[in-house]
C-alpha cells in the first residue's frame, strides 16, 4: 500500500511530524494497525538499520529515524492493543557495571523496538544482581549486555555463569555486543549470540528465537 | 630446540630458546624483549628490523625485500624469520624515533657539573632530555616509542593487561624502566657524564603511565568511577623506583589532577604558567588518544579527559600508521587528486598518520568528497597509491573528534561561558602542534572565530619537566598551582549523549 511505503520512507528520513500524520491517516483509512507497524514503521527502521550496518548513515541519522518511529508508535500503540497484537518478543538490556557507555546500547534498544519487540532498558552501570533479577521478574526472551571497555566486558562471563546457576522458568537467550567484543569472545564465555552492530543484533535475535 | 643469542641487548636476557619453525618476532616478544612491530607482524612497517650476525634462516620473500630495499642482506624482519637453527642476532635501536643534540655550551657560561633528566612519559611516545641543572642547557635528547606499545596501543588496553594481574603490571613496569635506564645510560655516555653527576630526574606522564612506572595497581582506573587514590608523590630515590642501581638521583613525579587527567597536564600548566593568569579565559587542549581539556578562568578552573580513541594516532584506521618514516603527514587536494608529503620524505607512503588524517578530512570536506554528516559518495577515497580512506575510517574519526568536542562543550557549559568569551585557545602536545589551524576549523573542532586566539604551545609536558629540574622549590610551587584545578568527569554529565550526538557532524560548535 502506498501510504505504508510512505511511512517507511519518512521514518528512514526521520520526519517525525510526517510519520505521525501518515500513521493517523492510515488508521482512519481502516488499515490494520499490525500492517502499519510491520510494513510502515518496522520497514523504515530495517532500512535505516541496513544503511547503518554499511556505514552509509551514522549515529545521528539513526537516532533521528528512531525518534520518528517512536512518535508514530505512540499513536499506534492503543490500536495495536485493541487488535490483540503480540510483541515479537521481549528483551531486557543494559550496559554492565563499571561502564557508562550508553549510546550503542540505546541504538540497539531502538532497533529492537523498531522491529516490534518489547524492550526493557536497564540502563548503564548495571550490576550482575540487577541483570539476574530482571531475568526473573520480567521473564524476557533475550537478555542483552553491552560493554565498551576491555576491563568491564569480563563481567559478562560472571553474569552468564550466574544466570546458568539460577533456576528460572524460562532461561532467556543471552546476546552480547560492544566495541571490544568479538564472536570468539562470545563463544569463549558461552553467550548465545553476538552481533557486531545494532541492526545485526535484531537479525541474530530473530534467528535464535526462530522468528521470521 | 634452537638457541638465539642476542648481542647489544636492551634487557637482561642474552640467550633464549625456541622451537624450530617459530617466528622470531613471536619468540622475542614472548621473552619480553621489546621490538616494535607496529603493523602486527605483517611485513609492512619494517620496524622489527634485526641484524643477523651468524646462522641460517628462512629466505626473504618479495614483500620483505620491498620493505628492506635500502638495507644490506644481513638485515631482516623478525616477523618473517622462521627459525631453523641457532642464530646470533643484533637488535638495532630502532625504537628511537629521533635523536638530537641540542645547545652547545657557551664558553662564557660557567656550569656546575650537575645534570638531570626530564621525561615526558606518553602512551605512544617517550621524550627524554638531558639538562644541565645550573644553566638549564639541554645537552641531548631522545624521542622513543613507548615499548609498552607491544602490550596494546591505548590506555585501556594497558590497564587491562595489568588489571587484577600482578605479573602483567610487573612486566609493563619493567619494559618502561628498561627503556629509561638504557636511554639515560646512552645519553650520559654520549655527553661524558658520570653517574655521580646525575642528580635529578623529573617525570611527567598521564595517570596510567605514572602508575605503571611506579608499579602501582591500576584496578580502580579500570572501571567507573575511574578513581585514583594517590595523586601526589613524594620525592623518591631512583633506586626505590627500580632504576639502575648505579644511579643515585632524586626522582620527581608530577602530581595527578584527578582520574585520567595526569602529571603531563600539571606539567603543561606549570610550563605555560596559565594558572597564574588571573585575567583571561583560557581553553587548553591536549589532543591525543586520550584528549585532555581544561578551561581556566580568573575564578575557577576545571580539567577533564576524554577517550578520543586511537584514531588520532592512526590506529583503527584501515591505512593508518603511527607517525613513523613513510607515513603521510600532509595532504592537499589539487582539484583532481591529493598531493601528499610523507615523514622523512620516504616513498611510497606506508600509511597515514594522525596529522595526515586531520588534513585529509579537512581537504575532503572542502572538496565535498565528504559531506558534513560524514557521508561519502564512494565507499572509499584513494589518497595515493594503495593508501585509501574508507567510510568506516571516517566514522572512527568522527567518533574521536566528537568526544573531544563534547568535552569542550560540557566544560564551557560547566563554567557558564561561551566560545566567544574565550581569550586564548592553547593547543598542547607534539601531535596537536603539527595540526594546521585550518584543519582544526574545517573539521569543526573549533569555531572559525577562534582562529586568532589559537596558540601552539608544543610539548608542554616535557617543557614542564625541564622547568621543574632547574627551578628551586618546584614541587611545592606545582602542588600549590594545581590545588585549585578541579577534575570534572564528563561521562556522568546528563547532557553528554545529546551533545555528543550533535558533535558527530563536522560542524563547528557555536
Amino acid at each position: 500500500m502506498e501510504i505504508l511505503k510512505e511511512i517507511s520512507e519518512k521514518v528512514e528520513k526521520g520526519k517525525a511530524q510526517d510519520v505521525k500524520l501518515l500513521v493517523t491517516q492510515s488508521l482512519e483509512q481502516g488499515i490494520n494497525p499490525q500492517d502499519v507497524l510491520n510494513q510502515g514503521l518496522v520497514k523504515g527502521m530495517e532500512k535505516i538499520g541496513e544503511k547503518f550496518k554499511n556505514n552509509e548513515v551514522f549515529i545521528p541519522e539513526v537516532l533521528i529515524a528512531a525518534r520518528a518511529m517512536k512518535q508514530g508508535m505512540e499513536i499506534l500503540k492503543p490500536h495495536l492493543a485493541k487488535s490483540n497484537f503480540k510483541a515479537k518478543g521481549k528483551i531486557c538490556i543494559g550496559t554492565v557495571k563499571g561502564d557508562l557507555h550508553d549510546i550503542g546500547k540505546n541504538i540497539v534498544c531502538m532497533m529492537f523496538e523498531g522491529a516490534g519487540f518489547e524492550v526493557v532498558d536497564l540502563g548503564i552501570d548495571v550490576s550482575k544482581e540487577k541483570f539476574i533479577e530482571s531475568a526473573k521478574n520480567e521473564k524476557p526472551d533475550i537478555l542483552g549486555m553491552s560493554a565498551l571497555l576491555t576491563t568491564t566486558m569480563i563481567q559478562m562471563k560472571e553474569i552468564i555463569d550466574e544466570l546458568n546457576r539460577t533456576s528460572l522458568p524460562k532461561r532467556p537467550i543471552v546476546l552480547i555486543g560492544g566495541a571490544p567484543i568479538t564472536q570468539s569472545y562470545a563463544d569463549e564465555i558461552k553467550a548465545d549470540g553476538y552481533a557486531p552492530d545494532a541492526a545485526s543484533a535484531v537479525d541474530v535475535a530473530k534467528r535464535l528465537l526462530k522468528i521470521a | 630446540m634452537v638457541k638465539i643469542k642476542i648481542k647489544n641487548l636492551f634487557s637482561e636476557k642474552k640467550e633464549i630458546y625456541a622451537n624450530e619453525g617459530e617466528s622470531l618476532l613471536e619468540v622475542l616478544q614472548r621473552n619480553g624483549i621489546f621490538i616494535p612491530a607496529l603493523c602486527g607482524g605483517n611485513k609492512r612497517c619494517g620496524k622489527c628490523l634485526i641484524k643477523i650476525i651468524e646462522g641460517k634462516t628462512s629466505f626473504q620473500d618479495t614483500e620483505e625485500k620491498r620493505v628492506l630495499s635500502n638495507y644490506s642482506d644481513d638485515f631482516r624482519l623478525a616477523c618473517n624469520i622462521f627459525l631453523k637453527e641457532d642464530l646470533t642476532i643484533e637488535i638495532p635501536q630502532n625504537f628511537i624515533i629521533s635523536e638530537k643534540s641540542f645547545q652547545e655550551k657557551d664558553s662564557s657560561l660557567t656550569e656546575k657539573r650537575e645534570y638531570g633528566f626530564a621525561v615526558d612519559l606518553g602512551t605512544t611516545t617517550v621524550s627524554i632530555r638531558l639538562v644541565n641543572l645550573s644553566s638549564g642547557r639541554i645537552l641531548s635528547g631522545i624521542n622513543s616509542l613507548n615499548p609498552q606499545i607491544s602490550f596494546g596501543q591505548d590506555i585501556v588496553s594497558r590497564i587491562s593487561k595489568a588489571y587484577k594481574n600482578k605479573e602483567g603490571l610487573k612486566r609493563l613496569q619493567s619494559v618502561i624502566l628498561s627503556l629509561l635506564n638504557n636511554s639515560f645510560l646512552m645519553l650520559m655516555n654520549r655527553e661524558n657524564i658520570t653517574q655521580k653527576e646525575l642528580k635529578k630526574i623529573a617525570i611527567a606522564g598521564n595517570t596510567v603511565m605514572t602508575y605503571l612506572l611506579l608499579g602501582k595497581e591500576v584496578d580502580s582506573l579500570a572501571v567507573y568511577p575511574f578513581d585514583c587514590k594517590e595523586k601526589i608523590f613524594q620525592i623518591l630515590n631512583s633506586k626505590e623506583i627500580g632504576f639502575s642501581e648505579s644511579f643515585d638521583a632524586s626522582v620527581y613525579i608530577f602530581p595527578i589532577i584527578g582520574s585520567f587527567v595526569g602529571g603531563d597536564i600539571s606539567a603543561g600548566f606549570y610550563a605555560t604558567d596559565i594558572l597564574k593568569n588571573k585575567k583571561e579565559n583560557i581553553l587548553f587542549i591536549d589532543i591525543g588518544t586520550n584528549g585532555e581539556i581544561a578551561i581556566i578562568t580568573p575564578e575557577k578552573s576545571f580539567a577533564s579527559s576524554t577517550a578520543a580513541g586511537p584514531a588520532f594516532e592512526g590506529v583503527n584506521i584501515s591505512c593508518g600508521s603511527l607517525a613513523i618514516p613513510g607515513a603521510i603527514m600532509s595532504c592537499k587536494w589539487n582539484g583532481e587528486s591529493f598531493d601528499i608529503e610523507t615523514i622523512d620524505k620516504v616513498m611510497p607512503p606506508s600509511g597515514i598518520c594522525g596529522t595526515g588524517i586531520f588534513e585529509f578530512i579537512s581537504e575532503a570536506l572542502k572538496a565535498k568528497l565528504i559531506e558534513t554528516n560524514g557521508e561519502m559518495k564512494e565507499k572509499e577515497i584513494r589518497i595515493k597509491e594503495n593508501i585509501t580512506f574508507s567510510i568506516q575510517d571516517v566514522r572512527e574519526f568522527q567518533l574521536g573528534l566528537a568526544a573531544l568536542k563534547t568535552g569542550i562543550s560540557l566544560l564551557l557549559k560547566k563554567l557558564k561561558i561561551s566560545f566567544k568569551e574565550l581569550d586564548r585557545v592553547i593547543i598542547s602536545g607534539s601531535f596537536g602542534s603539527n595540526l594546521k589551524i585550518e584543519s582544526l576549523i574545517t573539521t569543526g573542532l573549533l569555531p572559525a572565530f577562534c582562529k586568532e586566539k589559537i596558540i601552539y604551545a608544543g610539548n608542554t609536558s616535557l617543557q614542564g619537566a625541564i622547568k621543574s629540574l632547574i627551578k628551586e622549590n618546584s614541587k611545592n610551587e606545582i602542588e600549590d598551582l594545581i590545588k585549585d584545578v578541579k577534575h570534572f568527569p564528563l561521562s556522568t554529565d546528563e547532557n553528554f549523549q545529546e551533545i555528543f550526538i550533535e558533535a558527530i557532524n563536522f560542524k563547528s560548535p557555536e
